[in-house]
């Protein structure tokens, strides 16, 4: 194995396939930057030209864009309040309010140093993890992705910080708009109306813009001035925030590897895994009371977990020939156009190759995190721009990327509409991240619940690791209501005044 | 926040949460014809949803009138500003909505290229009074970054009604 690691960093070496590589990475920067676009897009856009090339170099092009992605979503994530990527949602809830507060630079830069040694982490942890990952990915049947989906559904009343009952409702309206199309579990279009566009369901990053994206477009331009105010500048600068993630080097270590085990169970989205992430620190942590409004520790967490799990999905995708995800589909698509068979037979005869992969990873999240640490602080100053001058590229392009997804005009009207449905509830103070959770949610769970039914009646219950993580959801639940009491008892025991109680909102 | 502008909130607040009871109760009712596989989870998930929203509207009511701070973190508001939280506030984003209908009718017909050329412009300038020269360049900048999205990513723009009638790029 240590002859097929240092071989597969030799091949890689080539001048040709390090250019590549370094291309893979710019493109992946490139569309992780625009809204809407993601790494399913940028691997689609370089796939014809893969023909003929050689193998490791395409391989190597098309890791590169799978590892720059995460890691440069997050500019429009936290610059502008706007998921740059499906796996940037939650970065917004954290990085956004610190871009406002004027530390733009550091919410960056403790984004990318996360995104950096989450990147790392995964390509470690896939290098270890090769021998022990077919029981890994194999122990997981139908029951136990349906406790996951739970366990993302356990998150949400974390996400409603005040208003757990409107949060809830929120979930459960995700979930329902998740049921719009054709039924995962029998032969049947739901909710159609005889409409065309609404038989594929609503798109995940139409509902994500439309929910986080036009709501802050309409009232930044609304209010008028700029995202952040000036006077404080950019912060601390982008060493403050590589400082912050490395004083929180043990939760980007727990966070990475969460994002490993998680990314390696097809069907989890980067989505999934920014959220339950999210919620995961929100959960465990003693002082919540920065949540939302700019804890760095928000941003790290599901940053470090977004990368690593690169090195969680590689896992399926290689050792079976099952993509972990959507983008991991069309890299099973190369491989086949270069004559490589995926699976259990990879790992026997061309080792070389996967620690190509893995290298091309590990290098290519170091590429990523540089180049995205040097444009940081040049990009953060569009922050102080007055923002009708920024509203309208930033619109142009969520509508362009929005319209990408199925190119009916029915996106458009869906962006409107939920940008319409976000705006009001942010308005009305009803958490959204419930909303989007229920929505990723709602095909699997009902997909897994269904599956499990069929094949074990209600004995999956039974089921040790769906025991364990329904003790992990029953555990994250009590433990967060503890917390909360907690810090509340603690609050009125010491009867001084918090540094944000000016800020506190009315709750009727 | 003022009295009034709470008063908004929790108006408008109510108004929703009866507006997603209605959904929920229709989607549990239209599932029945669906066949049992599709079913299942509609019914139950409409039910649960109807049954929150009546909980949650009774607590609106019994809280009415008694109104308190909460410092707990509420991840629901990314920058709702208490100066945005009035009528006029609403109205002037409410405004803005407007503005993307606009720029939407305008794709309809010109399609995407045109319409950009038309409305970057006239909002900048209408709305925000900003310069022409910077008005102009914006517009000049977006079409640039739109065909070279269109030749470099491969992505598609909306066509108009006016499509094939203009010269490139539009």
């Amino acid at each position: 194995m240590i002859d097929a690691l240092v071989n597969g960093l030799v091949i890689l070496m080539d001048p040709f396939r390090m250019l590549m590589l370094f291309a893979g990475v710019v493109i992946g920067i490139t569309v992780g930057i625009l809204p809407g676009l993601g790494g399913l897009m940028g691997m689609a856009l370089v796939l014809p030209f893969l023909f003929g090339m050689d193998s490791y170099a395409g391989i190597a092009m098309l890791i590169g864009i799978a590892a720059a992605v995460p890691s440069a979503d997050t500019f429009p994530s936290v610059l502008m309040g706007i998921p740059g990527s499906s796996g940037s949602q939650a970065t917004i809830m954290d990085g956004y309010p610190m871009a406002r507060k004027g530390q733009a630079a550091r919410a960056l830069s403790a984004s990318f140093m996360a995104s950096l040694l989450g990147g790392l982490i995964g390509a470690a942890a896939l290098t270890a993890l090769i021998p022990f990952a077919r029981p890994l990915v194999l122990a997981f049947g139908s029951p136990e992705l349906f406790m996951l989906t739970i366990l993302g559904l356990s998150m949400v009343g974390v996400l409603s910080g005040s208003r757990p009952l409107l949060g809830i409702i929120g979930a459960v309206a995700g979930l329902t708009l998740g049921m719009v199309g054709g039924a995962p579990v029998a032969p049947e279009y739901r909710f159609v109306f005889g409409e065309l566009y609404l038989y594929d369901g609503f798109s995940l990053v139409i509902l994500a813009l439309g929910l986080f994206a036009i709501p802050e477009i309409i009232d930044l331009l609304a209010k008028g001035g700029s995202i952040a105010q000036r006077g404080p500048g950019l912060g601390g600068g982008w060493m403050d925030g590589v400082r912050d993630t490395l004083r929180n080097k043990w939760l980007v270590v727990r966070h990475s590897l969460f994002g490993v085990i998680i990314g390696a169970i097809p069907g989890m989205g980067s989505s999934i895994i920014d959220w339950l992430n999210y919620g995961y620190v929100v959960q465990t942590s003693k002082d919540r009371s920065q949540f939302g409004k700019g804890d760095v520790r928000g941003v790290i967490a599901p940053e470090a977990a977004n990368n690593s799990r690169e090195g969680g999905v590689l896992m399926p995708t290689l050792l079976f020939g099952v993509p972990g995800s959507s983008a991991m589909a069309l890299f099973l698509g190369a491989l086949l156009i270069f004559g490589i068979q995926p699976g259990p037979a990879l790992l026997r005869d061309d080792l070389d190759l996967v620690f190509v992969i893995i290298w091309s990873l590990a290098i290519g999240n170091v590429m990523g995190t540089v180049i995205c640490l040097a444009l940081s602080r040049p990009i953060a100053r569009l922050t102080f721009v007055p923002f009708h001058f920024i509203a309208p590229v930033v619109l142009c392009i969520v509508i362009l990327g929005a319209f990408q997804e199925t190119r009916h005009w029915g996106d458009l009207v869906a962006l409107f509409c939920f940008g319409l449905v976000g705006w009001l509830m942010k308005r009305i103070e009803m958490p959204r991240p419930p909303l989007l959770i229920g929505f990723i949610l709602s095909g699997l769970a009902e997909r897994y619940l269904w599956m499990s039914y069929n094949l074990y009646d209600w004995d999956w219950l039974y089921r040790p690791l769906v025991i364990t993580i329904g003790a992990l959801c029953i555990a994250l639940v009590i433990g967060g209501i503890w917390l909360k009491r907690r810090s509340a008892k603690g609050e009125q025991a010491s009867q001084l005044p918090t540094a944000d109680a000016g800020t506190g909102r009315a709750q009727p | 926040m003022s009295q009034a502008d709470l008063s908004l909130a929790r108006r408008l607040r109510t108004a929703f949460v009866v507006v997603l009871l209605i959904l929920f109760l229709t989607v549990a009712w239209a599932a029945q014809d669906f066949r049992l596989g599709a079913r299942l989870f509609p019914v139950y998930i409409g039910m649960a949803g109807a049954i929150l929203c009546v909980l949650e509207l009774l607590r609106q009511l019994i809280t009415r009138g008694r109104e308190k701070l909460s410092n707990e973190p509420n991840t629901a508001d990314l920058s709702v500003e208490a100066d945005e939280q009035n009528l006029a506030g609403y109205l002037r984003a409410l405004a803005f909505f407007g503005w993307m209908l606009g720029y939407y009718a305008l794709t309809f017909v010109f399609g995407f290229t045109l319409a950009t050329v038309i409305f970057v412009p006239a909002l900048l300038i209408l709305r925000f009074r900003a310069p022409l020269l910077a008005s102009a360049a914006i517009a000049a900048g977006l079409v640039v970054l739109i065909i070279a999205l269109q030749y470099f990513l491969m992505l598609r723009v909306p066509r108009g009604l006016t499509h094939g009638m203009l010269p490139w790029p539009f």
